[in-house]
């Protein structure tokens, strides 16, 4: 079980960074298309999620690897 | 912005009143929060961890939800008149007076924080109110009608419950209660962005941004990709933390390759966004099921 588990924790890594990037890559790419309200606000709403899940990805792999 | 003219429909009877105040409360969106709850707090209890608990926490999350979704009502009273999927609500038919809405979600959800306070603990509490006062003060006032990542951020009220179930049982918050939080979160956007699709007619007319009526189906769906990978990603996390074992990381597997699959099906068929709109309801239910049948056998 624990060569499963660290298998599931590399590609759950994988996925949230891949998806993270994907994620802020279209965000502003759409960014023209969008009523910003604020660069800095806009900027901070797009990269909050991404940056927060990426941190909590990274403390799983620190205390489970 | 003028509001389309609404039928109104003043209750006649106390069963009517009654039934508008339910109504209020949005007891479907209740049900769901709550489904997130049980699993958390098995996981954290490593088993049942007593009926009296759960009952009380369920309760606490009830009212204070219940209280979340009657102020949003208040709220967002003008658009819900504009918007044919919401016009029939109890507060634009007139059925309830906004201020006594406004009142009876204010005493549900500080009833909904006593309760919790004195039956399970104070983390508990504290995180539903919190939960109650980010959904009311940063989605519905802030972010709904200004940003297109209204609910993207927004989201996170939802996901609160995860995080009140576990530390309901434990007293704290753990990195597994994190990654309950973040399916939800990430499951959120879109499970809303599909229905904004469906309804993007009605949303586009009372003028709320979200991401389909601002940057177009099309490049909402390639967002909905994005996501789900996150989303199935988040579920696997859960796997390496030892709290689940084999049938949840099969389960989180199947439903993976399935929301992934429907995901992409869904980006060649725009008119069936409701269909994946309910589908991702049974994801959800799904994998918080295979969470709680894990920590109890």
């Amino acid at each position: 079980m624990a060569g499963l588990r660290d298998g599931f924790l590399v590609l759950a890594a994988i996925l949230v960074v891949v998806g993270s990037i994907a994620i802020v890559a279209l965000e502003f790419g759409s960014a023209s298309q969008r009523r910003l309200v604020g660069r800095v606000r806009d900027t901070v709403e797009v990269l909050l999620p991404p940056i927060l899940m990426s941190l909590l990805a990274w403390l799983v792999w620190v205390e489970y690897s | 912005m003028s509001a389309n003219p609404v039928t109104t429909d003043a209750p006649e009877g106390r069963a009517d009143i009654v039934r508008a105040y339910v109504e209020l409360t949005k007891p479907r969106i209740i049900e769901l929060l709550l489904t997130t709850t049980v699993p958390a707090m098995i996981l954290a209890a490593e088993g049942w961890p007593g009926t009296w608990l759960v009952l009380a926490t369920l309760v606490g999350g009830a009212l204070s939800a219940g209280g979340a979704n009657t102020i949003n009502q208040v709220v967002d009273a003008d658009i819900d008149r504009i918007m044919a999927r919401t016009k029939s609500r109890p507060l634009p038919t007139d059925r309830i007076d906004s201020r006594n809405a406004l009142l009876f979600g204010a005493a549900l959800g500080a009833f909904g924080f006593v309760w919790l306070v004195v039956t399970v603990n104070m983390l508990a509490a504290v995180l539903t109110t919190l939960g109650l006062l980010f959904y009311v003060f940063v989605y519905t006032l802030y972010l709904k009608r200004s940003s297109a990542q209204n609910i993207v951020v927004g989201g996170a009220a939802g996901a609160v419950p995860a995080l009140v179930g576990w530390a309901a049982v434990t007293g704290t918050l753990a990195l597994p209660a994190w990654i309950m939080f973040a399916i939800i979160f990430f499951w959120t956007p879109p499970h809303f962005w599909t229905l904004a699709i469906r309804y993007h007619e009605d949303y586009a007319a009372a003028d709320v941004p979200m991401l389909p009526v601002v940057v177009g189906d099309k490049r909402a769906l390639e967002h909905i990709v994005a996501y789900s990978a996150v989303l199935v990603g988040t579920s696997f996390l859960l796997i390496p933390t030892g709290v689940v074992g084999l049938p949840y990381t099969v389960a989180a597997v199947v439903l993976g390759v399935g929301v992934m699959a429907a995901t992409l099906w869904l980006r060649r068929h725009h008119d069936q966004a409701i269909r994946y709109f309910l589908a991702s309801n049974v994801y959800l239910a799904a994998l918080f099921a295979a969470m709680a049948i894990d920590g109890l056998f």
